[in-house]
């Protein structure tokens, strides 16, 4: 529900801001997967890769 | 369907006891006797949560319920649903939880055990508040995207906090030390060196230049000098002038005599005319050979060396010896910068994580001795040290001048040394000329043709050509006591001067101090900036070695730590890119960091924005955001409330144009029709909220579950404004039907029946007095809704 009010939110925003947002809901989606079946670790290295 | 609870709850929670199986059953009681609490717990036997953003009712619910039973029977295919309350296993803190897990109690269908996933496919419930108008409904809608949120938000905190748990170490590593600054310091670094390059050759031009003054100082005091009658040399000089313009007279004379007797004799025959060629050649080639030696001896004493070939050869080879070693200085200046950088990058390998307890250990093996670990690092600092300053202004400005005089005295030495060549060479034609002049001399006495005085006029000639010489040496001599440069005339020297002032763009003599003082301060002003140049660099050359060495010990500490293995992935491998990895790396993490707060800040703010979405505007901090969440909460209400039911029970008919949460009203439009505006509040009269009501029911999907129970709680308004038929009604429709099997409608105690009772007659009378018994017995009475 937060998600979709999330990306919804986005496109309701300038550009440059609509483009944080989306990352940003992006990142919530990785991070919503610590507590499923990954560790803080595994998502940290995951991050890193994708940001180099 | 019918519902027995057999409560275990504590701390004043009542649960009602009994819902017969009769539909549409009407159930009306005193306050608190658990009627809605009872609906709740069946809510939660069909899956729903009914507390989502209500957590302290939830956890009040919790401490007190206890191991309640819940008793269904009269299920479809007459099943039998026994449901027991579990609140011992349940979260004792946080949220309520939207997913209803096995958690939550003990089931048994048909005396056999099953699981509450299946209670939940057994049973629909859905409850429906009378007292709640369209104001209340956006607000619970609205509530429940702040409560997602705050859920939401609460999960990425959490995961927030345990990505930044791996991140931060790293990040505190990491932040010490920014590459950003070493590649600005090399850059400035080799700016500077470029710097204190060009201020180096600029000193140098500025030198130059100002040597070329002093030399034409020095020629103008010199001139001065020689041109001061005191000396006596000047009239020493027009003396000899005098001399050499007499004889150089005498000379033409008999040149002119001797050439016309030349022709005369070459008609009467050969020997005179021999005679006359041998004579022409040897005096030319005596001429030559004066001077030549003059040439000599002036080289030779201004350079002191002996006019001997082999010593004069033996001062070209110290010359060169010299210009050599001061060649070999000059590279070891200009090398001294790059040897210090080499340095600067060999020092940390021998300081860093990898040379960690080598100190001892071997690393230079020579010839003599042997080198370890510390003693090589520290001998490279020393040097280092030493290197550092290098070249100085002084010392280079010193070489500058050594060399180029060595240059000029080389040049000289060699010009020595070919006239020393070309002077042996001289003597032996000449030698042979006197003979061919003997042999000719004979011919002429044999043949009887002597002319004495063209012989006499031969002899005198080559008399005067020796006096001519010999007065021009006397001339160089004076020249040479004068001081002028290379014995030149003054008139030469004048001249030479002349050219010098032009050339320095000075137009007067007198101006040449000034000159002078003003390009000293010029070259002074130049070494301060080549001081400080130096300095710049120097100090330039600390920062890079410091910062260079402070990310080796980050990426070394990096690769050894066991708590940074994870990491070894992202870590430099080339040496070569180290830096570049590093920044690239510290980069990443730190935005990264950055990011995952401002995300959890983002996920937090969206839910504070629903919950604040209806109403007035407050403080709001991110205002572009606030109307972003705002206008997607009013898309997403208005389409739920644009409806078919709802446009006709509520709204006439007309369709929602538009929903303002912050003016907390609908703009609703006819077809045709002009757009009209109406606040929520206009919606909140009983009538209103029970064609709402009827809206919202009739907008129930129908469920495949078997058993499907429809609550219409807190209905007290309809029975007091007698709407209490029209809701009959509406529940027996044909729309309701395949909505539920069962309709339950609860009401508040409406009057006190057993006061009443005796002003009552007939079936009205049998009603209520049915009403007391029950009412006596259990505090609320049941009977089926009539129209």
């Amino acid at each position: 529900m937060t998600l979709r009010l999330l990306k919804a939110a986005s496109h309701k925003l300038s550009e440059d801001r609509r483009r944080d947002v989306l990352a940003q809901h992006d990142l919530v989606v990785q991070l919503l997967r610590v507590s499923d079946d990954e560790s803080g670790m595994e998502v940290a290295q995951e991050l890193l890769r994708d940001a180099l | 369907m019918r519902f027995r609870f057999d409560a275990q709850a504590s701390d004043g929670l009542r649960v009602l006891p009994e819902i017969p199986d009769v539909t549409p059953c009407l159930i009306e009681g005193r306050n608190g006797i658990g009627k809605t609490v009872a609906v709740r717990l069946l809510e939660l036997i069909a899956g729903n949560q009914p507390f989502a953003g209500f957590d302290r009712q939830w956890h009040s619910l919790r401490q007190r319920l206890g191991r309640t039973v819940v008793h269904v029977d009269h299920l479809r295919n007459g099943e039998r649903l026994e449901f027991t309350f579990t609140p011992e296993s349940w979260e004792v803190e946080g949220k309520a939880p939207l997913e209803l897990g096995e958690w939550l109690g003990e089931v048994n269908i048909n005396d056999e055990r099953a699981s509450v996933a299946e209670a939940q496919r057994l049973l629909w419930v859905e409850r429906f508040a009378g007292n709640e108008d369209l104001d209340d409904t956006l607000r619970r809608r609205t509530r429940l995207y702040a409560d997602a949120a705050e859920r939401t938000s609460q999960a990425v905190a959490s995961a927030v906090s345990l990505v930044t748990a791996v991140l931060e170490p790293v990040r505190s590593e990491l932040l010490a030390n920014d590459p950003e600054e070493l590649t600005e310091a090399k850059q400035q670094l080799k700016a500077a060196e470029d710097d204190e390059k060009s201020s180096r050759e600029k000193l140098a031009l500025l030198i130059d230049a100002h040597e070329l003054v002093l030399e034409a100082i020095t020629a103008r005091d010199r001139l001065s000098v020689a041109e001061d009658p005191a000396q006596g040399l000047g009239e020493r000089l027009r003396e000899l002038k005098a001399q050499l313009e007499a004889l150089d007279k005498e000379r033409t004379q008999l040149e002119q005599r001797i050439n016309k007797t030349q022709t005369e004799l070459s008609r009467q025959g050969d020997p005179q005319a021999t005679l006359g060629d041998a004579q022409r050649t040897l005096r030319y080639r005596r001429k030559r050979l004066r001077n030549v030696q003059a040439e000599i001896e002036r080289l030779s004493a201004q350079l002191a060396v002996k006019d001997v070939p082999e010593v004069v050869a033996a001062a070209e080879a110290d010359v060169r010896r010299e210009l050599e070693e001061l060649e070999a200085r000059r590279r070891a200046l200009d090398a001294s910068g790059i040897t210090a950088r080499l340095i600067d990058g060999m020092v940390p390998f021998l300081s860093g994580g990898q040379a960690e307890g080598l100190d001892d250990q071997v690393i230079v093996d020579l010839p003599d001795h042997r080198l370890n670990v510390a003693e090589t690092r520290d001998g490279m600092e020393r040097r280092r040290e030493h290197l550092r300053g290098e070249p100085k202004p002084e010392e280079l400005e010193a070489l500058v001048h050594q060399s180029g005089q060595l240059r000029r005295r080389l040049v000289q030495v060699q010009d020595l040394a070919r006239q020393l060549t070309e002077s042996a060479k001289i003597r032996e034609r000449a030698e042979v000329a006197e003979a061919e002049e003997e042999a000719a001399e004979k011919g002429v006495k044999e043949a009887g043709q002597r002319d004495e005085q063209y012989r006499a006029d031969n002899q005198r000639l080559g008399a005067v050509e020796e006096e001519i010489d010999g007065v021009n040496h006397q001339v160089t001599e004076v020249h040479i006591q004068l001081g002028l440069e290379g014995g030149q005339s003054p008139e030469d020297a004048r001249a030479d001067l002349q050219r010098q002032l032009e050339a320095l763009d000075v137009e007067a003599e007198s101006e040449l101090d000034e000159h002078e003082r003003s390009q000293r301060e010029e070259v002074n002003q130049a070494r301060v900036r080549v001081q400080r140049a130096s300095e710049h660099v120097t100090a330039l050359r600390r920062s890079v070695t410091v910062l260079a060495a402070s990310i080796d010990a980050a990426v070394a500490s990096l690769q050894a730590e066991d708590r940074f293995a994870w990491l070894q992935a992202f870590l430099p491998r080339e040496k070569d890119s180290a830096v570049e990895s590093f920044a690239r790396l510290r980069a990443a993490v730190i935005q990264l960091v950055d990011q995952l707060e401002e995300t959890r800040n983002l996920v937090q703010v969206v839910g504070q924005f629903a919950d604040a979405a209806l109403g007035e505007e407050k403080m709001i901090p991110d205002r572009e955001l606030y109307g972003a969440v705002r206008a997607v909460l009013a898309d997403e209400l208005l389409t739920s409330l644009d409806t078919e039911p709802i446009r006709e029970r509520l709204f006439g008919g007309a369709r929602i144009q538009s929903v303002d949460l912050g003016a907390r009203e609908l703009v609703l439009a006819r077809n045709g029709g002009p757009s009209l505006p109406r606040p929520f509040d206009t919606f909140s009269t009983g009538e209103q909220a029970f064609a709402f009501t009827q809206a919202r029911i009739l907008e129930l999907e129908p469920s495949d579950k078997p058993n499907r129970l429809l609550v219409l709680d807190e209905f007290g308004a309809f029975v007091a404004a007698d709407r209490m038929p029209d809701l009959a009604e509406f529940l027996r429709s044909e729309p309701v039907a395949p909505i539920a099997d069962q309709v339950l409608v609860i009401l508040p105690l409406q009057i006190d029946y057993e006061a009443e009772i005796d002003d009552t007659t007939g079936s009205l009378r049998s009603r209520y007095e049915e009403r007391v018994s029950q009412l006596q017995a259990r505090e609320y009475y049941t009977q089926k809704l009539e129209a």
